[in-house]
C-alpha cells in the first residue's frame, strides 16, 4: 500500500548488535505495551489533536529504532497531517495506523520475540 | 524516575536522562550503562528540575519535547543551579532550524552543549555524544565584578591621556589587502590593569565626560592613524561614536577640528554608529550624520541586525557602510538560518549603495562563506585582533607590499588557518624575515 516493508531487518540487527538481545527483547515488551496505550490514546482523541500529534511524533522515532519501516511511516503521516484532516479522514487514518500496528505486534510477537500470538 | 547501574566495572560518572518517551529513555539509560554510567532516568520535567537540584551529574541526555514542559525551559534551570560545565546531549525529533535555535538559546546561557541529535535516534552519535564527556568545552566566563571608579578618577585618567587605541585591521575581501582599522579604545590603569570598554564606557557615559573621551579618542586615533592613511591609499580609520555624542549637535564642528588639526582628510576617518544608538534621538543623530557625510566623513552603521530598528536605521540615515553584526557571520558556514540573514545583508546593503563589511570572521570556512556571499571587506581574528599602533603599521606594510593574494593563501586547507596566524605573529615580531608561502 505504501510501498514501505513492515519491518527492516537491518535497522533492528544493529539495535541487537549495539544493546545485546536480552536489551533487545526487553525495550521492544516495552515498545510494544507503550504503543498499544499510544495508540487507545489516538483513538480516544479525536478532540485533541495536539494529544494525537504527540503521540504520533512517539510511534514515529521508536517504530523506526526497531525497523518498523511502515509503521513509522503512518505515525509520520498522523503526525504532520493530524491538523488539516476532518473527522472521517482522521478516523479513517487512525483505523489504518491500528491495522498496521496489529501486523507489527503479530510480527514482533512471532519472529522476534519467539512468543506464539495468543488469540483472545 | 528509574535508576540502572553500569554495566561496567569502571565508571565512567552519573548520567542523567531525561526524556518523557518511555522507549527512548529506555533505549538511551541502556547504551548508557553499557558504557559505564550510572544511570538516573527522569521522565517528567519536574523530577528532573528535582534531580538537578538534589543531586551531582556528569553528564545528561535531554529531549526537547517533554509533553507539556519544554526542554528549553529545563536548559534555563540547569543555567540557574550554576551547571555550566555539564555536558548536554539534547535529543530531539523537531526540525534543524528549532535545533539550532535551541543551540543558541545554550549559548547564550552558557551551557555546554556537546551535541544536538535527531530522531530516530542513531545509536552510534548517541555512543559517541556519550563517549566524551569531561572533554566538553567548559567555557565559564568570569564575570569579574567592575570596581568603583568615581567621576574624578575618569577625570584624571583624561587629563593624564591614559586612554589610548589599539587599531583592528579590516580586509578587502578581493584583494586581501588591509583598506582600514577600527580604533578601539583602551584604559590602562595603574590600579586596575588594562579595563575594557563594555566597563568603563557605560561609566563615562554616566559622569557625561563622554564628549571629552570621544575627542580624545578621535585625536589619537587619527594622529596614530596618519602614517598609515599616508602610506596606503584609500586607507579608513574608523571611530566608534557612542549614544550621548550623537546627540550632542557640536559633534561634526569638533570632528572637523580634529581633522584639520590632524591633518587628515575627511575621507579618511569613519564614524561607527550602532543602529540602537542612532534610533535613540533620530532627529538629531540625522542632522549630525548628515553634516559629516557632507563634509566627506563616511558613516557606518555597526552590529547591523541586532536592534529592533535595523531596516528603519538603513533606510532613513545616510551611512554608507554596513557591518553585519559577528553574532551572524561566526559559524554562517555551518549554520544555514544565519547565512540567510548574512545574505540578505549583503543585499540590502548593496541595494543601498553600501560598502558590506563582515565582521567576527575568525576561520577560513567563514571568510570563504561571506566573500561567497558578497562582503567587501573582512575583519576578524582570522585576519588579526586589535593591534598595537606598532604592530598593525608592520602588519599592514608587510601584507600590502606583497603581490600575491593573501586571501589565495588562506584558501586552500582549515589547517591553513592556524598556520596563517602563527605566521603573522612571527612576521610581526620580525618583519624582516619573509615567509614561504604554500
Amino acid at each position: 500500500m505504501t510501498g514501505m516493508p513492515l519491518f527492516d531487518p537491518a535497522v533492528f540487527s544493529e539495535l541487537n548488535a549495539e544493546l545485546g538481545s536480552e536489551d533487545v527483547t526487553e525495550i521492544l515488551r516495552v515498545f510494544l505495551t507503550d504503543t498499544l496505550s499510544k495508540m487507545s490514546v489516538i483513538e480516544s482523541g479525536m478532540q485533541d489533536r495536539r494529544a494525537i500529534k504527540r503521540e504520533a511524533h512517539s510511534i514515529k522515532s521508536s517504530a523506526a529504532t526497531f525497523g518498523f519501516a511502515e509503521l513509522s511511516w503512518h505515525a509520520r503521516e498522523l503526525e504532520l497531517r493530524v491538523e488539516a484532516m476532518n473527522s472521517p479522514e482522521l478516523l479513517e487514518f487512525t483505523q489504518m495506523l491500528r491495522q498496521v500496528f496489529e501486523r507489527t505486534s503479530a510480527f514482533a510477537n512471532t519472529s522476534l520475540l519467539n512468543v506464539s500470538q495468543e488469540i483472545a | 524516575m528509574r535508576r540502572i547501574s553500569r554495566h561496567t566495572e569502571h565508571l565512567k560518572g552519573r548520567l542523567l536522562v531525561v526524556d518523557d518517551d518511555l522507549v527512548q529513555r529506555t533505549i538511551i539509560g541502556k547504551i548508557g550503562a553499557k558504557l559505564g554510567y550510572d544511570t538516573i532516568i527522569a521522565s517528567t520535567f519536574e523530577i528532573a528540575s528535582e534531580l538537578l537540584k538534589t543531586e551531582a551529574f556528569d553528564i545528561m541526555t535531554l529531549d526537547l519535547s517533554l509533553g507539556e514542559r519544554d526542554g528549553v525551559e529545563l536548559l534555563r534551570l540547569v543555567a540557574d543551579c550554576n551547571l555550566h560545565a555539564m555536558p548536554i546531549v539534547i535529543i530531539s525529533g523537531c526540525d534543524e532550524r528549532i535545533l539550532n535555535s535551541t543551540r543558541r538559546v545554550a549559548e547564550g546561557l552558557n551551557l555546554s552543549l556537546t551535541s544536538c541529535l535527531g530522531k530516530p535516534l542513531n545509536l552510534d552519535n548517541l555512543r559517541d555524544s556519550l563517549g566524551l564527556p569531561g572533554n566538553a568545552l567548559v567555557d565559564m566566563r568570569c564575570n569579574a565584578a567592575s570596581p568603583q571608579i568615581s567621576r574624578e578618577r575618569i577625570a584624571s585618567a583624561l587629563a593624564r591621556n591614559e586612554f589610548s587605541v589599539e587599531f583592528q585591521p579590516k580586509i578587502d575581501l578581493a584583494s586581501g589587502k588591509v583598506i582600514g582599522a577600527e580604533a578601539l579604545a583602551r584604559w590602562q590603569t595603574p590600579e586596575f590593569g588594562i579595563m575594557s570598554p563594555a566597563i568603563f564606557i557605560p561609566l563615562v557615559e554616566k559622569f557625561g565626560l563622554m564628549p571629552d573621551l570621544t575627542d580624545q579618542v578621535l585625536s589619537t586615533a587619527i594622529a596614530n592613524g596618519r602614517r598609515l592613511i599616508e602610506r596606503n591609499p584609500g586607507f579608513t580609520i574608523a571611530v566608534n561614536i557612542s549614544g550621548s555624542s550623537m546627540a550632542d549637535l557640536t559633534l561634526p564642528e569638533r570632528i572637523e577640528r580634529i581633522l584639520r588639526a590632524g591633518d587628515v582628510a575627511p575621507e579618511s576617518l569613519v564614524v561607527e554608529v550602532t543602529e540602537s544608538v542612532a534610533m535613540s534621538d533620530i532627529d538629531r543623530a540625522i542632522d549630525i550624520l548628515v553634516r559629516l557625510r557632507l563634509k566627506g566623513v563616511g558613516a557606518a552603521i555597526d552590529d547591523f541586525g541586532t536592534g529592533f530598528s535595523s531596516l528603519a536605521a538603513l533606510a532613513r540615515f545616510p551611512f554608507s557602510e554596513l557591518k553585519i553584526d559577528q553574532s551572524f557571520v561566526k559559524g554562517c558556514e555551518a549554520d544555514e538560518d544565519m547565512m540567510k540573514i548574512v545574505e540578505a545583508s549583503v543585499a540590502l546593503g548593496k541595494a543601498f549603495g553600501m560598502r558590506v563589511v563582515a565582521e567576527g570572521i575568525d576561520n577560513i570556512r567563514t571568510l570563504a562563506r561571506v566573500r561567497e556571499a558578497g562582503c567587501d571587506v573582512g575583519q576578524g581574528y582570522l585576519f588579526a585582533p586589535a593591534l598595537k599602533l606598532e604592530k598593525i603599521e608592520k602588519w599592514t606594510m608587510q601584507r600590502n607590499s606583497e603581490e600575491v593574494d593573501q586571501l589565495a593563501r588562506l584558501e586552500p586547507r582549515p589547517v591553513a588557518a592556524n598556520r596563517f596566524l602563527r605566521s603573522t605573529d612571527r612576521n610581526v615580531a620580525s618583519p624582516g624575515t619573509t615567509e614561504s608561502s604554500g
